[in-house]
């Protein structure tokens, strides 16, 4: 019992929406990584699937609003799993004068047509549970009819906008260890996989929406200001270019500068991947901003010194 | 059923620092409502009654936590015999954070008197929820006794008729005694050693009422 005591009281209460309180136990989880978490649904039936989803960094979008309502059973199905279902024992706990005036709400719409609409929302959006909170844990609606607050094709396109992933790739350079004050210093990617990646999420029978994200180009960050340094990216393409002997530099950087006085004594180079994101099938004429995905590395820039000396002059 | 809370007018003064109030749940700071001391009627039921033990004067019980401003600075609320909390309020505190403090007392205050549990402002998974904690208590026929501290209120969202409510709780001063004897048990339990983070979702009610409508699981650090 002293650890029930202790689990109770280290996380004090700590049931949440998607934990049997109001909807289902179901839960989507995507996209969640050491720079973003952008999708944690709570108390949802919305499922998040694809090559897109996980497994890479997200851009840190935010759904506008973070919460929503979503289509449930219908009233004896809803007062079947209120009433009956050992889920809700726990109900049972409290006293039969709340847990009366809490089923009085389900056995007053027996046998109306309808379904009833709960809550879900975002837990990785800081508003998300207030959000939830702004809503109602119930709602009976007609048929055929969504409430304000209920969810949209375009919403659920948020969602999965918001659980876009890209991988982050390695950032390859030619010179490697370091680069040298007027010395192209070649720019090129690894790991990246397949160009394209999408992510649907669909609410099972409702309604699905699926994006395609694919990779463009890359866009080179020095680290530092354009005195310091020049980029060229024409040469890029979707991955930058990889060192070839003799080869023509067109996808990097040439700094202009030492790092010597530079924090730690290096800039910070960093390449983001962009990829610009479409709705398949165009369920929704929403134009979404592209995923960008960056990863940096420390680029330590010295000088070449050279002794001219005299005799070598003019030969 | 108006109850007055036994020992509410016993408020303390902080060590340093601003002079602390007395503990009135929703009244003006500017004006905080003299808490009579008296000993709880017996035999009343306790889920019914506000935190302080007392009914709101007129209104819907549990309309104040939204009106009027609590304190700024500490204030020590004497919750039940042999058992207290410093809240240290934020200065120009949202009078929302009365919502946070007010389950505080109510839930210690059902263990110490083995209530049956605690609905005061509650939704009715929060209240299983709470309920379900304080009968863990009972049924093991124990008790809490010291000084719990809670600090670093704040409320950390708003959106329309909703609010997530966070808080910092330190009860390495609180002891879990024998409900008989008032002894301390031995072991004590791990979790009073540190600070743990509280948090909560509320809503507000078409009567105008915030009432908890759960209690999240709080990844917060909290340093004493």
């Amino acid at each position: 019992m002293k650890a029930l005591i202790a689990v109770s009281l280290l996380a004090p209460l700590f049931l949440g929406p998607g934990d049997g309180g109001a909807g289902d136990n179901v839960r989507a989880e995507a996209g969640q990584n050491r720079r973003t978490a952008f999708v944690n649904l709570a108390g949802s039936s919305i499922r998040i699937s694809g090559d897109g989803a996980g497994r890479g960094s997200g851009d840190g979008y935010r759904i506008p609003r973070p919460c929503w309502y979503e289509p449930g059973p219908d009233a004896e199905t809803m007062y079947r799993q209120q009433h009956d279902n050992p889920e809700n024992a726990r109900r049972t706990a409290i006293d039969e004068k709340s847990r009366t005036a809490f089923e009085k709400q389900f056995k007053d719409k027996l046998g109306q047509p309808g379904r009833w609409w709960t809550p879900a929302y975002n837990q990785a959006d800081p508003n998300g549970a207030a959000c939830w909170g702004d809503l109602e844990l119930f709602l009976f609606v007609p048929p055929a009819t969504t409430p304000p607050g209920g969810i949209t094709i375009q919403q659920l396109a948020q969602i999965a906008r918001a659980a876009l992933t890209a991988p982050e790739p390695t950032v390859k350079l030619n010179p490697d260890a370091k680069s040298y004050v007027n010395l192209a210093t070649w720019v090129w990617l690894e790991g990246i996989g397949q160009p394209r990646r999408t992510v649907t999420a669909e609410i099972p029978g409702v309604m699905s929406v699926t994006l395609v994200a694919t990779l463009q180009n890359v866009r080179i960050d020095p680290g530092t200001t354009p005195d310091r340094a020049e980029v060229t990216e024409s040469g890029c393409g979707a991955a930058g270019r990889p060192y070839t002997k003799g080869g023509t530099f067109s996808c990097g950087v040439r700094y202009l500068r030492s790092s010597i006085d530079r924090p730690g004594e290096k800039y910070t180079l960093t390449v983001d991947t962009v990829w610009p994101v479409q709705v398949q099938d165009n369920v929704v004429p929403f134009q979404f901003a592209p995923l960008q995905v960056g990863t940096s590395r420390d680029v330590p820039v010295g000088e070449i010194q050279s002794n001219v000396q005299p005799g070598e002059q003019g030969q | 059923m108006r109850r007055i809370a036994a020992l509410l007018g016993l408020a303390l003064l902080a060590g340093c620092g601003q002079a602390e109030q007395p503990y009135a749940p929703g009244a003006a700071a500017t004006a905080p409502r003299p808490v009579p001391a008296s000993s709880p009627a017996p035999g009343t039921d306790p889920a019914e009654d506000a935190p302080d033990g007392s009914t709101p004067d007129g209104g819907t019980p549990g309309e104040r936590p939204s009106d009027g401003a609590p304190p700024s600075g500490p204030q020590t609320i004497a919750i039940a015999d042999g058992l207290k909390v410093r809240v240290e309020w934020p200065s120009h505190p949202d009078p929302l954070l009365r919502v946070m403090v007010d389950q505080y007392v109510g839930t210690r205050r059902a263990i110490v008197r083995g209530e049956p549990g605690y609905r005061h402002n509650l939704e009715i998974d929060a209240e299983a929820q709470a309920t379900k904690w304080i009968r863990a208590f009972i049924d093991d026929q124990e008790s809490i006794r010291g000084t719990g501290r809670l600090y670093h209120l704040r409320v950390s969202a708003r959106m329309g008729k909703g609010a997530q409510l966070d808080a910092c709780v330190d009860e390495s001063r609180v002891q879990v005694v024998s409900a008989k004897s008032g002894k301390a048990v031995s072991p004590q339990p791990r979790w009073l050693r540190t600070p743990y983070g509280q948090s909560l979702v509320a809503h507000r009610g078409p009567d105008g009422v915030w009432r908890i409508r759960t209690y999240l699981t709080s990844t917060e650090r909290c340093s004493p």
